[in-house]
């Protein structure tokens, strides 16, 4: 991890190779399902890359490790029910709005051309936060982790600003919440 | 919505690391934060001048002095607890100091106000007034600790930023009370537990935001 504080790549994916599998049988062990410990081992992972200037070489690194997987089952534990209202409505009547793709559009600039202008007005009058995370997520159509490493938040906090992004698209463009 | 394996997310985050200036040392922190609080202090002091009677007061181990050591405790613990916060590995020393500075600050003000309770007197709207202005002036002495201690806060990584800056919060502005009960020339039990004792209280409601939108700011500039 010093080394990788130092921005030595290949120490830092030989370390994250090595922390994998404890990571994954320790969120195993302690929530019992796969699927959810393979998600909350990519949240352990962020939170490493996140805290990693708070590791002091002089401190053993698995007590710093386990303290930022143990914080990050227990806040998936807690936000497990609420999960299921915060999760990201469908998100398809964005595309209702978007006009339709021209023959030679491809890729996330040509989509942002292609925004019908109602929705370009919408998207303006969002914070700037969650303009963000929509367009990270809708428009370049990337994946939760990586808009998250982009915008440098969680990925629980942006799958809260897209939530609240298209619930006032919804309200700003006149469509009923699902 | 498209969700990336493990395995890539690796590739990726290897992908985003850069050189990442290593935090200081809590101790070094902790010093430094002291020292200044210890600034700010005696700043307050040559402002409002050392009461005459303070070392009598300090010693005779009445509601004075449990006030003073309230102060003292709530400004050593929050500040270390603000500090461990922000390090995932010292969760147990920043409860560890949240608890001493927090219970010290309520026990010695539950133990004055007993004290209090045994004297009574009427309080009046002067005496309000003056208790509110103590109070003010010790958040506004430590205004500058607080910033500083947000600046040392978002050098690490705290997970709960409402509670750290709040602590934190708490912490400096005891340094700023601790000030101001030195040198405000007040003999009334219940001004001190208002006006000096509970200002880290007020100053923890007032500044938790700024300190938490200046942490918020730093952190993400890193």
């Amino acid at each position: 991890m010093a080394l990788a504080q130092e921005g030595d790549k290949a120490a830092y994916e030989c370390l994250l190779a090595d922390i994998l599998p404890a990571l994954r049988s320790f969120t195993r062990r302690r929530l019992g399902d796969d699927v959810a410990a393979e998600d909350v081992v990519q949240e352990i992972l962020l939170s490493v890359h996140r805290a990693r200037r708070t590791y002091r070489p002089e401190r053993p690194f698995e007590p710093w490790l386990f303290a930022i997987a143990r914080n990050a089952i227990i806040d998936f534990q807690r936000a497990r029910g609420r999960r299921k209202e915060e999760a990201l409505p469908e998100d398809d009547f964005l595309q209702d709005v978007s006009a339709p793709p021209g023959p030679e559009s491809t890729g996330a600039e040509d989509k942002r051309n292609e925004l019908s202008p109602a929705l370009d007005e919408a998207l303006a009058k969002l914070p700037q936060a969650q303009r963000e995370a929509v367009v990270l997520i809708h428009l370049e159509g990337l994946s939760v982790i990586e808009a998250a490493l982009r915008a440098r938040v969680s990925p629980g906090a942006l799958r809260v600003r897209a939530h609240r992004g298209y619930r006032a698209l919804r309200a700003l463009l006149g469509r009923p919440s699902p | 919505m498209r969700r990336v394996p493990t395995e890539e997310l690796v590739t990726l985050l290897v992908r985003d690391l850069e050189r990442t200036r290593r935090i200081p040392r809590l101790r070094v922190q902790f010093a430094v934060l002291l020292g200044v609080g210890a600034l700010v202090s005696a700043f307050v002091l040559a402002y409002r001048g050392l009461r005459p009677d303070a070392l009598a007061l300090l010693l005779s181990g009445d509601a004075f002095t449990l006030v003073a050591v309230g102060l003292l405790a709530a400004a050593l613990g929050a500040c270390v607890a603000a500090l461990a916060f922000a390090r995932p590995d010292r969760e147990r020393l920043a409860l560890g100091g949240l608890l001493c500075g927090a219970g010290g600050l309520a026990l010695a003000v539950g133990i004055a106000a007993v004290c209090f309770a045994s004297a009574p007197h009427a309080v009046g709207q002067a005496e309000v007034r003056a208790a509110l202005a103590c109070g003010v002036n010790g958040i506004l002495f430590s205004v500058p600790l607080s910033i500083l201690a947000a600046f040392l806060v978002s050098t690490g990584s705290p997970r709960r930023l409402g509670i750290t800056a709040a602590v934190a919060a708490l912490g400096t502005t005891a340094f700023g009370a601790l000030g101001v009960h030195f040198a405000c020339p007040s003999l009334s039990v219940w001004h001190w537990i208002t006006g000096h004792a509970l200002a880290p209280v007020l100053g923890a409601l007032l500044l938790v935001a700024p300190i938490r939108a200046l942490t918020v700011r730093w952190e993400h500039a890193r």
